[in-house]
């Protein structure tokens, strides 16, 4: 009978100790679980939860997890809500009881940004980039994985070049955006200069080098290079202008006839005009843009006004029997192409010599 | 006497309304009297740096080290225009040699009439100036420099003429 009763006991602690025993395994061992996100997958570090798959595991009371936060394609990572908290990728947290976390993801945000040269501009589609002589507006802003469609349009007397990479040499380039886009867009002549033209640069306070080499500016600030070459110049600007237009740090330019670009922000606004003066001796001519075409018959067309600031390319074009021999005043040199800032009225000679 | 009270309210008010309209948009004010021109002032400083030239007029650090670093003369000219609001006023110099007797000699041929600037005045009567930078030729000789302001751009109406002191280049 004692015994008896003493086993009933035995048996009734075992069965009271295995009941405690699992109530409180089930207390010890809370529940950690992730709220599925739209755009992306949260995974612990023990690979106990991989949501998408497994968003939901137990874990001895007071375990440490570590949860990391991985986007799809196009997004990004925004913040944790729940018992997360932070805008780090990863997350530390403790289990000391049931948990929800929950991750958000974003649609990262692309920067497309061109630099245009030549004569021609750069459209996009959906809108937002018109670059080049015909706009101003070189950069835009998207969402990631936005097909995006550029298109080269020649002005009169241009032609399209070429893209950089990843876009060739149509005119028309496709391209899905799914990071941060830097594009160079050139235009040539149809009518380009025979002679070995001159490429010059105008630095404000940046330093500005070239490829192939021969711009290193400052201090060299002009080079010659043979007629139709790609010349790539490049440096830490805030924005190109001249012969260049747009925002990228590079500017690519088909070098076939001499003109300047130049660096740190939009040209001058308009304000004071000064006069630009030619005078010219011997057989030849002097041409500039802005409406300089100076001969010795010509009286009105040797002078012209410039906004300050301007920057302006006279050319020497000797007559049938005549050689170009130097330039005087503000042009110095035999090169038959000077170019000029218009920071003053200046004056400029070009002597020619009769061909014997 | 009704008729002169009421032109006793709205005379006055006319007056107050232009003068309102005149002060808030003086281009509208109509100029009155006869056109006229003339350089007020045109002091010489031989032997300037173009770079201090350029430093003094405003130009940027960028710009003043791409120039040429010449000794020239500084013409810091001034002028006056009444009654030619709208007109424009090309002003041009001309830099001739003084030969030793103190006669004039030959115009430099790089530098005769060439043109400064334009000015458009917006106003009825306006002043103005501008630091002018003349390249002299030979430092040995002595000149002076001629200041011309034209009404349009041919050479047939010329409203102002100047000249500069005397000076060694």
């Amino acid at each position: 009978m004692g015994s008896s009763l003493f086993l009933r006991l035995i048996v009734a602690a075992a069965a009271v100790g295995m009941l405690t025993s699992v109530a409180g395994a089930s207390v010890a061992k809370p529940k950690l679980r992730v709220v599925r996100g739209d755009h992306g997958v949260v995974a612990s570090r023990d690979r106990r939860i991989d949501c998408g798959v497994r968003c939901s595991a137990r874990y001895k009371r007071g375990a440490v997890v570590s949860l990391a936060a991985t986007p799809d394609t196009f997004f990004a990572f925004s913040h944790w809500n729940g018992a997360c908290v932070g805008t780090a990728t990863t997350c530390f947290m403790s289990v000391d009881g049931a948990r929800k976390v929950g991750a958000v993801f974003v649609r990262r945000t692309t920067r497309v940004v061109l630099s245009v040269s030549g004569p021609g501009t750069v459209t996009s589609d959906p809108p937002g980039i018109a670059c080049g002589k015909g706009g101003d507006q070189c950069s835009t802003e998207l969402p990631a994985g936005t097909s995006l469609t550029l298109t080269a349009a020649p002005d009169t007397g241009g032609l399209f070049g070429r893209w950089s990479d990843p876009c060739g040499t149509d005119a028309q380039c496709a391209l899905v955006v799914d990071r941060d886009v830097e594009l160079l867009a050139a235009f040539a002549h149809d009518d380009p200069d025979p002679d070995q033209p001159q490429l010059t640069v105008v630095p404000e306070g940046s330093h500005v080098t070239s490829e192939p080499p021969g711009i290193d500016c400052p201090p060299t600030c002009q080079a010659e290079f043979p007629s139709g070459t790609l010349v790539t110049i490049q440096g830490d600007i805030t924005k190109w202008n001249g012969l260049c237009v747009g925002v990228a740090r590079q500017c690519a330019i088909i070098l076939d006839n001499s003109d300047g670009a130049g660096t740190g922000g939009p040209p001058p606004p308009p304000g004071r005009r000064l006069g630009v003066n030619v005078s010219v001796s011997g057989p030849g001519m002097v041409t500039a843009s802005g409406g300089i075409s100076c001969g010795r018959t010509t009286l009105f067309d040797c002078e012209a006004l410039y906004d300050q600031g301007a920057t302006v390319v006279l050319k020497a074009k000797p007559g049938r029997r005549g050689n170009f021999g130097f330039w005087r005043g503000f042009c110095t040199g035999k090169k038959k192409t000077c170019t000029l800032r218009v920071t003053a009225p200046k004056t400029v000679q070009a002597l020619f010599r009769r061909r014997r | 006497m009704r008729f002169v009270k009421a032109l006793a309210v709205i005379v006055p008010l006319l007056v107050a309304s232009l003068g309102l309209v005149f002060t808030v948009r003086p281009s509208l004010k109509p100029c009155v009297g006869a056109s006229d021109a003339e350089f007020t002032g045109t002091p010489v400083f031989p032997h300037v740096h173009f770079r201090d030239h350029l430093f003094r007029t405003g130009a940027s650090r960028a710009e003043i080290r791409g120039e040429p670093d010449t000794i020239g003369a500084e013409v810091r000219f001034s002028y006056k225009v009444d009654d030619l609001r709208g007109a424009k006023l090309p002003i041009r110099w001309t830099l001739v040699s003084v030969e030793k007797d103190g006669t004039l000699g030959a115009v430099d041929r790089s530098q005769d009439r060439s043109l400064a600037r334009v000015v458009t005045p917006d106003a009825c009567s306006e002043t103005g100036g501008q630091d002018l930078f003349v390249q002299i030729p030979d430092r040995r000789k002595r000149y002076r420099v001629v200041l011309e302001m034209y009404r349009g751009r041919d050479l047939e109406d010329r409203l102002a003429l100047a000249q500069t002191p005397i000076f060694s280049g």
